[in-house]
């Protein structure tokens, strides 16, 4: 098993946690990677999530495999103009394994830490932690649904949980 | 409020031509009287275990249980002490079996939640599994009591 943990603790952005620890597994398996999120030690929803269809063009060819970098210059300004936005949190499948189904909130909180494991931390790791199916992240990931509750109607301070909870789990990989 | 994590690898010592070890993650809390925080424990069953490297063994992740006390438990012998739920689920009854038992027990006795989950180094069917699941149980029963009084 290969297995990766973060021990952390919530600043002061965060009120209501502030102080309260933040720890952080992972263990990556061949065919899956187990994330457990404990705030204040505690646990208790299960997600998974999978990549949903095939993986858009734009994302495989995102590194050429050799010689010309892309477009030539001169071209670039037009290609600009032409750019789609693409939503990639829609890429991913959010499967309520365990916790509350009508919760909107963990699904977004889980394609996040998808999205960071598909562009940031999968690329650029050694090849045995992306396990056998490199074509989609594959996650379980275990959290503390409370966390998120503290702060109902303050979406900023859930966004600061956001932020701090992602900067752990990248920060986890470069110790 | 706070947790820690240690390992081992377990294996078997009566039967030492056929010993398959097991490497064990277990995450615990530090105070033992917090029922809130669950126990979580990682099983990796290393067959064709072919190096000594340390926890660097990819495996596939083949079951995973959730265990809770039953708070609401009343005095009736015929309730459950224990409620439990398969949160991925296998074919394999023996890997079903032993992770259930284990998640369980470890409910069971300390009062808190427990996450098992496992893994196999190799694809497996019933009949390559030659480790006796009382030994397994037991080993991990003692496991996580010896951490717990540390």
């Amino acid at each position: 098993m290969l297995y990766f943990e973060f021990k952390g603790e919530f600043g002061p952005d965060v009120k209501s946690l502030e102080g309260s620890t933040l720890n952080i597994s992972a263990t990556h398996f061949t065919n899956q990677i187990l994330i457990q999120i404990r705030a204040s030690g505690e646990m208790d929803s299960t997600y998974e999530v999978t990549q949903r269809g095939i993986r858009p063009m734009e994302q495989i060819f995102s590194r050429p495999i050799a010689g010309q970098n892309g477009v030539l210059e001169e071209n670039e300004e037009e290609e600009e103009e032409f750019e789609t936005m693409r939503d990639h949190l829609s890429d991913y499948n959010v499967i309520v394994r365990l916790g509350d189904s009508n919760d909107a909130k963990i699904p977004v909180i889980c394609t996040q830490i998808a999205n960071l494991y598909q562009t940031v931390i999968l690329p650029q790791s050694a090849p045995v932690l992306r396990g056998d199916n490199f074509s989609g992240v594959n996650l379980l990931i275990t959290l503390n649904s409370k966390m998120w509750r503290q702060d109902e109607n303050d979406s900023n301070v859930d966004f600061a949980k956001l932020v701090f909870l992602l900067k752990s789990i990248k920060e986890m990989y470069v110790k | 409020m706070s947790v820690k994590t240690v390992f081992k690898t377990i294996t078997s010592e009566s039967s030492l031509n056929q010993s398959i070890p097991i490497e064990i993650i277990a995450t615990i809390p530090e105070d033992l009287q917090a029922s809130k925080i669950p126990i979580s424990l990682t099983l990796c069953y290393q067959k064709d275990r072919n190096n000594d490297s340390k926890y660097q063994i990819p495996s596939t992740f083949m079951y995973y249980h959730y265990s809770i006390p039953n708070r609401l438990r009343t005095k009736k012998a015929t309730d459950d002490d224990v409620i439990g739920i398969p949160l991925i689920d296998t074919d394999n009854d023996w890997i079903k079996d032993i992770s259930r038992k284990i998640a369980n027990m470890v409910a069971k006795k300390y009062n808190k939640p427990c996450y098992v989950a496992w893994s196999n180094t190799k694809l497996m069917d019933n009949s390559t599994i030659s480790m006796d699941q009382l030994f397994v149980l037991r080993s991990c029963m003692e496991f996580v009591q010896s951490i717990m009084k540390q």
